[in-house]
């Protein structure tokens, strides 16, 4: 995780669509290495489309994606994936019927030829020690916190400089969700560019060094957790209810939540 | 019983030729959801381009060598030609699809090599009598090759960093492309492992069964059913199906009526399809090979 040179992450004036439905209006985001930016904001919002613009699943219709200097913007997902930007996708689509062990060794398939398995798999598994014991269960039997360690373990496979996560809290409980976001900041002491797309706001704002808020394809407010929980009016426009609708934590954001994020 | 055995052994050798042509089936199908009635035509495309091959003055083996990856080659290209462009494909487009494209190599195999069924040279050894059963050293072969051709299938999808990556494409299609595999790289390989498994199929069984513009048709046909009794998804299933196919042909052909021997094949293709349809009619997410 650490091998490949420390690449960041700049979006441009990005526009996406489903066919004649635009969900992105000119996106402008940058993720440094070593920082973790959180993407908030309600369902709908165009979150999820900004990952799978950066990630090739979506072609942009304008705009551009650089990966470090390199410009992405037109590759498909499998060369992004080599060129070291990890999507964690939505649900985390593990692969159900491979066993854990297996879903690793796919992880690392854009390194296959490259050596250094057993380095990324023994660092992937120092993240989430749990999955050694599940190691040769079938991926689908896997509770959902442990399918989540999975897939942000099998993204790490591929020594990725920058990486991507929807919703990885979704459906966790709190213990669960603390752990997860535990390993975000661990990847980022790393050196890592982590973009973490989030509906739990508290959880969010804890390891996040920067905000951003969608609203309906644009961002609507930009900056440390601190100043956006102290911001009356993003509170109360954007973050007052969109946490709980996903979680069921109650997590209204409180100067508290900003002030942990530390940074 | 003497009787019994020897329409039991010939069997084995037939069934394992239906084995091959299912596992064909079944390497499409658990990788993208196509149905491929190209998948006979293999067989018989191979079968011919040997015996061509070995008209022209070439010896046996290298015929043989010529002819797999000719055939492989085939399955590729027309993959590429027919199948790559199409956006949606469900699986009765690829019925359709492949349908007409089987038809169409079907004619070109009639025009290049006439209506005549031919046969390859039986391959060397001699025939054994067995407690009885007389065994012909050509269904020895098909047995034995067919035997390492399945299990190198078998080994290659559950053991290979490749095999998985086509299993994986199979279960999370979008997972795979982020993880770097290519559903284009992945359904060309499916096709090339299905054009080997028809080829060696159709060579394997020429010596005995002969090849010619219409034996894909029925081996085609007998591959699926057998293909269809692991739901197009299990290569275990599907080799084992062939294996039992050919024995319960061999049997019915022998104690009521050669007459029935092809209708046996759709005898089980109905019973599966009213007692077992999931693995055709359902979406086949939980992939199992």
């Amino acid at each position: 995780m650490t091998a490949r040179p420390p690449a960041g992450l700049t979006v441009t004036g990005l526009h996406a669509a489903y066919d004649r439905l635009q969900v992105l209006h000119g996106i402008d985001l940058a993720v440094a290495p070593g920082e973790v930016l959180a993407l908030v904001g309600a369902n709908g919002a165009g979150k999820t489309s900004v990952l799978r613009s950066v990630s090739g699943l979506l072609k942009p219709a304008k705009g551009t994606v650089k990966l470090g200097g390199t410009d992405i913007t037109s590759y498909g997902a499998e060369k992004i994936a080599s060129l070291g930007l990890a999507h964690v996708p939505e649900n985390r689509l593990v692969f159900p019927t491979l066993t854990v062990e297996d879903n690793l060794v796919l992880g690392g398939y854009v390194r296959r030829k490259e050596g250094g398995f057993a380095e990324r798999r023994a660092e992937a598994l120092a993240l989430f020690p749990r999955l050694n014991d599940r190691i040769l269960l079938a991926a689908g039997a896997l509770s959902g916190g442990e399918q989540q360690m999975l897939a942000m373990a099998r993204a790490l496979m591929s020594d990725p400089s920058v990486i991507i996560l929807d919703e990885p809290s979704l459906g966790l409980a709190p213990k669960v969700v603390g752990e997860i976001m535990t390993a975000l900041g661990i990847l980022r002491d790393k050196g890592l560019a982590v973009l973490l797309v989030e509906q739990n706001v508290r959880a969010a704002f804890k390891v996040a060094d920067r905000v951003m808020v969608m609203d309906r394809g644009r961002v609507v407010a930009e900056g440390t957790p601190a100043d956006l929980a102290s911001d009356e009016r993003v509170r109360a426009a954007y973050l007052g209810g969109s946490s709980t609708s996903s979680s069921g934590v109650a997590a209204p954001v409180t100067p508290k939540a900003g002030t942990a994020a530390g940074s | 019983m003497i009787d019994l055995l020897q329409l039991v052994f010939a069997g084995l050798a037939q069934g394992a030729v239906y084995g091959l042509v299912a596992l064909g089936f079944v390497a499409i199908f658990s990788v993208r959801e196509i149905v491929n009635l190209v998948q006979g035509e293999y067989a018989a495309l191979a079968g011919l381009t040997a015996i061509s091959a070995v008209g022209a003055g070439l010896p046996l083996l290298v015929a043989i060598l010529v002819a797999i990856p000719i055939t492989i080659g085939i399955a590729v290209l027309l993959e590429r030609m027919t199948i790559a462009p199409v956006k949606k494909m469900t699986p009765l487009t690829s019925i359709i699809l492949t349908l007409g494209v089987s038809t169409a190599v079907k004619a070109l195999m009639l025009l290049i090599w006439g209506p005549e069924a031919k046969g390859l040279p039986t391959f060397p050894g001699s025939d054994i009598v067995l407690g009885g059963v007389s065994i012909r050293s050509q269904e020895l072969w098909v047995l034995g090759v067919s035997a390492v051709v399945a299990y190198g299938v078998i080994w290659f999808y559950e053991h290979t960093v490749r095999g998985k990556s086509l299993r994986a494409c199979a279960e999370q299609p979008v997972a795979a492309r982020l993880v770097g595999i290519s559903p284009r790289t992945a359904t060309v390989v499916a096709f090339a492992v299905a054009g080997l498994v028809g080829g060696v199929a159709g060579i394997v069984g020429s010596p005995i069964y002969l090849s010619s513009w219409t034996s894909g048709l029925t081996l085609g046909l007998k591959g699926f059913v057998a293909a269809t009794l692991g739901g197009l998804t299990s290569l275990r299933v599907a080799m084992l199906g062939g294996l039992g196919l050919g024995i319960l042909e061999n049997l019915v052909a022998g104690y009521l009526s050669s007459g029935y021997r092809d209708a046996v094949a759709f005898v089980v293709l109905v019973l599966v399809l009213l007692f077992k349809p999931h693995g055709l009619a359902g979406k086949s997410s939980a992939v199992r090979v």
